[in-house]
């Protein structure tokens, strides 16, 4: 093929990966300054302003997170919830996808028109808080999943993507006498691996960013996940206007530090991304040409 | 190998439509015992709609109450539409309103394209290495917070002396005062959320990029068709189902301008131009303790959000194009 | 076959929660379980369940040293909710909205939410009960009047120092342009002048200025705008003028102040990126060399000496100075003071719900306003976490006990109430030029305090405040940052002040005036 890529489509190929490649500095400039402010002194970061490259190298600020075991802790309770999270949330969303991409199941088009209904309108923060105090949900890492166990954006997609499945291989394997439930979990599962990477990674994400879950509905701060403590360490920003309303000598904590703990809360789910690459690689198709 | 060929597909297998023909005349008792497997699958799903989304959507009662904690939500006074009337002759809701309204149509016509963009560039991209690094590297601003993307702008916007205040001066010849000046807010706004978002967004069409079969680009080829109008021919009516459902699925949460980002770069001299609906709420329900009154304001924005996504979703239906449904 | 099993025991689960969630929510409140949560069969309390913020990286582990021995102090379980500070608003909306409330809550601000919850019987009114306990009879009457609502106490103050403006300069300047610490105004406007124009760092650029502002601007916190108008002669937020409650914007000095700021901008003596300039990073133009003058606290000046010493340990005190609130032109000193308190500890009535069982209750805050219990909550375990000497409290760090029970000192201070005033030890300052900073500071705080101007609004919520106050606090705070940045002029400015009195602040004005002269 490459002999009859004429001059100008070469010259398009290397405008195009210049581009990505700008883009893709671009992006990760200000993480890098992130990780070099990491380990740099507090002197240095508050002389200048923007560095890549730190001149006096220090692993103080990574001592620090280490010296006490929150860090470790948060980080344990964030793999384990993450972990365990994204496996439920993937079962409810696929078993309740896949029966609502057969367009022939009574009731379906109600179920998903309110499904629709539940991305825009919501019952709101409070509300959400009671049901899951009434269910006893509260100080438990269930309340960290249940609440948001399906996504109805994630659920819609993946839907469409089972309505794309031929109907011939389902068929056949109920001929051979499995019923749905099975046809489900071992013909469309196997097939639906792709879409199973995308959407582990979309969910696991979510769980591990998320920040409102904990501070709302635990109580218990050993049972932390972390972000509550990126977000303690981080926000430093109010803290100073505080300190002249408190009589405590609280130092914020150091520039430094917050990088650190940037770099340490990001770099664990970063490292999911390779993994899961090459199963998207063999690519998911979704949305439906109305037949 | 044999596994991935599922992606091939001829539109529509008429199979289906045969199967919703059938059913009609069954009785629905028979259906449903037909269907006790596939409603098995559906029952965890259910059950988590109604109790976690359904159940907690009595509290948009409260807009039609005065709220006093004491009391509790069922004893509160009822008081009718008073706070939709204080909503609408309030001085600021106008431009709050306006405000959010020119930030989501920013929002479809920039950035909502992009991710799309990049996917296609990515996918032109031969050389295999590369591109999985470039992938890799566009997606990490997603794992940035708010505060962190909003302290590195301020850094590189700085009055005077920031690297990107310097480039804009070195263009414009202007001293320019980016971070407060009402004019920048919008522009710093979206550009924030595309270098953000756009690496993670592509993700979704990366995969479905890599759905195209092959064997069509083969043939176009053998018609001599140039990578662009390949491009054009194959690539994008393999994808535009998916750019369909992504756009009517966004046209919902079109209001969602997102709350942290626009508060942490709101100041006194952009204001004007950027408080819009999630900071108002905000502002109303958390600071002020108008529980009511932000409750009215977001059940307002969820009508236009049903609306929109319903909308959009019956204008698929009507031009033919794919549906959510 | 086990894939099947699992998920039909999670559908059944789902089921069951389901039920569970619509009874819970069909029967409501009025939980009789929820009364044993706090008391014995006999009516003794044996649990108090407390919310309130903290600013550490970590909280305190509940089977920490310093907690068990707070336990026993208290003859109660304490179970203490930290709430990220930075997310404190939040949780207590939350809180609030949700009548979940623990029986004891931290209450920073009397922010609307509070106010309307507490005046509706969300909380109890301890005004008359605090008269029996020793340990909660206030120390001061005006600093206690600054916690009231509307003559209602609703909690515990917790104490803080109620003089705290303290103006920061940088020494080696002043030493080199040969200038005073500033006493007026008049000399702060020279000195910042000086530090702008006639290269201070003698480095033979135009790279310095004099005053270092932040967006930090909220009206009546104790911000660089409220020391600089209070100095000018404006009332500290609302004052009484001829008798008549009057508040801070509508006079001249109010006016006068932010002129001259606004000059100063103009001039280049103020950092021209003050409106997005993050107080948290204050200290950096400062350290480097760029401003001169911070109006602060205290704290500010003890933590640009601490970066100093850093990167100078030799010297570094000959790089700050202080004074403290600075007199007008016409040499009469207001000084800006705190409010005395940081807020209030709420006693909440859903979860305390009888007179006696509220008599319980102040029993145990009267044990936690000790002595004791202060010098525990804020100091820590004497030998374990400090050591007394010269009456200040030195920290013990060379310890993993000591450093532990040190770290949780610092989010137990903000359980420290004091309400009949200061009984623990201030920390030892370490080093000589910080032993200096500290007395000097003292000095300068006790000499303001006679000076201080009041806040005769702080005392109330008026309704129409509970409704508007954070729009209308909006309007003034945006006008004043325009005006001093030179986008409006003078006439713009009293066009807005005028639009905050027609939008509600007129309203209020009116409802203090009468609240005030129903009092006295």
């Amino acid at each position: 093929m490459s002999v009859h890529t004429s001059r100008s489509e070469k010259a398009l190929d290397v405008t195009n990966a210049l581009v990505l490649i700008a883009l893709g500095l671009v992006t990760v400039v200000p993480f890098i300054f992130v990780i070099a402010g990491s380990f740099a002194t507090e002197s240095e970061l508050t002389a200048r302003p923007f560095f890549l490259w730190p001149e006096q190298f220090t692993t103080a600020s990574y001592d620090f997170i280490l010296s006490t075991d929150t860090f470790l802790r948060s980080l344990l309770v964030t793999v384990g919830v993450t972990v365990f999270g994204t496996l439920v949330q993937l079962l409810l969303t696929f078993t309740m996808a896949y029966p609502l991409s057969k367009r022939y199941l009574p009731g379906r088009t109600l179920i998903l028109n309110l499904v629709v209904f539940t991305m825009v309108f919501t019952g709101g923060m409070i509300p959400t808080f009671l049901v899951v105090k009434s269910m006893g949900l509260l100080d438990s890492y269930w309340a960290l999943i249940l609440p948001l166990a399906i996504s109805p954006f994630y659920l819609i997609i993946v839907k469409n993507f089972f309505q794309e499945l031929p109907e011939e291989l389902q068929q056949a394997a109920k001929v051979d006498g499995c019923s749905e439930i099975g046809v489900f979990f071992r013909i469309v599962l196997p097939l639906s691996k792709p879409v199973l990477a995308t959407f582990a990674l979309f969910y696991a994400v979510g769980i591990w960013n998320d920040f409102m879950s904990p501070l709302l509905y635990i109580n218990d701060s050993s049972m932390w996940t972390l972000q509550m403590f990126v977000r303690q360490v981080t926000s430093s920003a109010s803290l100073s206007n505080t300190l002249g309303q408190t009589n405590l000598d609280i130092v914020p904590p150091e520039q430094g530090v917050q990088f650190a703990v940037i770099v340490a809360a990001t770099l664990p789910i970063l490292i999911l991304y390779p993994f899961l690459q090459k199963h998207f690689a063999k690519g998911i198709l979704i949305g439906a040409v109305k037949g | 190998m044999a596994v991935d060929t599922y992606e091939v597909k001829a539109p529509a297998p008429d199979g289906e439509v045969r199967e919703t023909a059938r059913p009609r005349k069954v009785p629905l008792q028979v259906r449903l015992l037909q269907y006790r497997w596939l409603m098995l699958l559906l029952l965890p799903g259910v059950i988590y709609f109604v109790v976690f989304k359904y159940m907690p959507m009595y509290g948009v009662t409260l807009a039609f109450k005065d709220y006093v904690p004491v009391l509790g939500w069922s004893d509160s006074p009822w008081v009718g539409l008073k706070h939709f009337d204080r909503m609408f002759t309030s001085p600021d809701f106008p431009r709050v309103f306006w405000n959010t309204v020119v930030l989501a149509f920013l929002n479809v016509v920039i950035v909502f394209p992009m991710p799309i963009i990049v996917a296609l560039m990515l996918n032109e991209l031969r050389v295999t290495v590369l591109k999985r690094m470039i992938q890799t590297a566009i997606y990490i601003p997603h794992f940035l917070s708010w505060a962190i993307v909003a302290s590195i702008t301020f850094l590189l916007f700085a009055y005077g002396d920031g690297p990107l205040t310097l480039l804009v001066e070195r263009l414009t010849g202007d001293t320019e005062s980016i971070l407060t000046d009402p004019a920048w807010f919008r522009p710093l706004i979206i550009l924030q959320t595309l270098w953000k978002s756009v690496g993670w967004g592509t993700i979704i069409y990366l995969a479905a990029l890599a759905g195209v079969d092959a064997s069509l680009y083969e043939a176009a080829r053998i018609d001599g068709a140039t990578r662009m109008r390949q491009l054009w021919h194959v690539t994008l009516p393999a994808i535009r189902s998916t750019i369909i459902v992504m756009l009517i699925l966004q046209s919902g949460t079109l209001l969602d301008t997102g709350f942290e980002q626009i508060y942490l770069m709101t100041n006194s001299l952009n204001r004007g131009v950027a408080e819009v609906l999630d900071t108002y709420t905000y502002y109303m329900g958390i600071e002020q303790g108008a529980f009511s009154y932000s409750t009215a304001v977001g059940l307002f924005k969820g009508v236009i959000g049903a609306v929109l996504i319903f909308g959009t979703n019956f204008l698929a239906k009507k031009f033919n194009q794919s549906t959510l449904f | 076959m086990t894939k099947m099993s699992r998920r039909r025991g999670f559908i059944a689960a789902g089921i069951g929660s389901g039920l569970l969630a619509t009874t819970a929510l069909a029967g409501c409140s009025g939980d009789a379980a929820e009364e044993s949560k706090y008391f014995d069969a006999d009516g003794n309390l044996t649990m108090l369940d407390i919310m309130v913020e903290f600013y550490t990286d970590a909280a305190p582990d509940p089977e920490g040293d310093l907690h068990q021995a707070l336990e026993e102090l208290a003859g109660v379980d304490l179970d203490i909710t930290w709430v990220p500070n930075s997310n404190y608003a939040d949780k207590v909306a939350t809180t609030l909205a949700s009548g979940d409330i623990p029986a004891v809550m931290a209450v920073p601000q009397k922010t609307s939410a509070f106010v309307q919850n507490a005046e509706a019987g969300g909380f109890w009114d301890i005004t008359d009960q605090i008269a029996d306990y020793p340990n909660l009879q206030p120390y001061d009457d005006d600093v206690f009047a600054n916690t009231l609502v509307n003559g209602v106490s609703y909690g515990i103050m917790r104490w803080r120092d109620p003089m705290r403006t303290t103006v920061t300069y940088r020494a080696d300047w002043l030493e080199n342009l040969g200038l005073e610490v500033p006493e007026t105004v008049e000399d702060l406007w020279a000195v910042s002048e000086a530090f702008t124009h006639d290269d201070p760092d003698g480095n033979g650029e135009d790279d310095t200025y004099g005053l270092i502002f932040s967006n930090w601007s909220d009206l009546n916190t104790g911000t660089p705008f409220d020391a600089l108008q209070t100095w000018y002669g404006a009332p500290n937020g609302w004052g009484v003028i001829d008798g008549t409650v009057t508040p801070d914007v509508v006079t001249d000095q109010f006016l006068e102040a932010n002129t001259a700021l606004r000059e100063a901008y103009a001039d280049g003596q103020v950092n021209q990126d003050f409106p997005t300039l993050d107080s948290a990073n204050w200290n950096d133009p400062f350290f480097n060399g760029q401003g001169g003058i911070i109006i602060g606290s205290g704290s500010t000046a003890k933590g640009l000496l601490g970066l100093f010493k850093e990167s100078d340990p030799d010297n570094y005190g000959d790089y700050v100075t202080i004074s403290g609130s600075l007199a007008a032109a016409d040499g009469e000193l207001h000084a800006l003071p705190t409010t005395g308190s940081d807020g209030v500890m709420a006693i909440s009535k859903s979860a305390i719900t009888t007179e006696e069982q509220l008599d319980k209750v102040l029993e145990v805050l009267d044990k936690l306003n000790s002595e004791e219990a202060q010098r525990l909550m804020v100091n820590g375990i004497e030998g374990v976490s400090y050591e007394v000497v010269d009456g200040f409290s030195q920290p013990i760090t060379d310890t993993p006990e000591g450093e532990t029970m040190n770290a949780d000192t610092s989010a137990f201070g903000l359980v420290n109430m004091a309400q009949n005033g200061r009984k623990f030890y201030v920390k030892a300052p370490d080093g000589e030029a910080d032993k200096a900073l500290v007395s000097e500071q003292i000095d300068i705080m006790a000499h303001d305090l006679d000076y201080a101007v009041p806040n005769v609004g702080l005392a109330y919520v008026t309704p129409t405040q509970a409704d508007k106050q954070t729009q209308l606090a909006n309007i003034i705070i945006d006008a004043r940052t325009k005006y001093v940045v030179g986008q409006i002029d003078e006439a713009g400015f009293r066009a807005e002040i005028q639009r905050w009195l027609d939008e509600g602040g007129q309203q209020i004005v009116d409802e203090l005036n009468e609240a005030y002269s129903a009092d006295h």
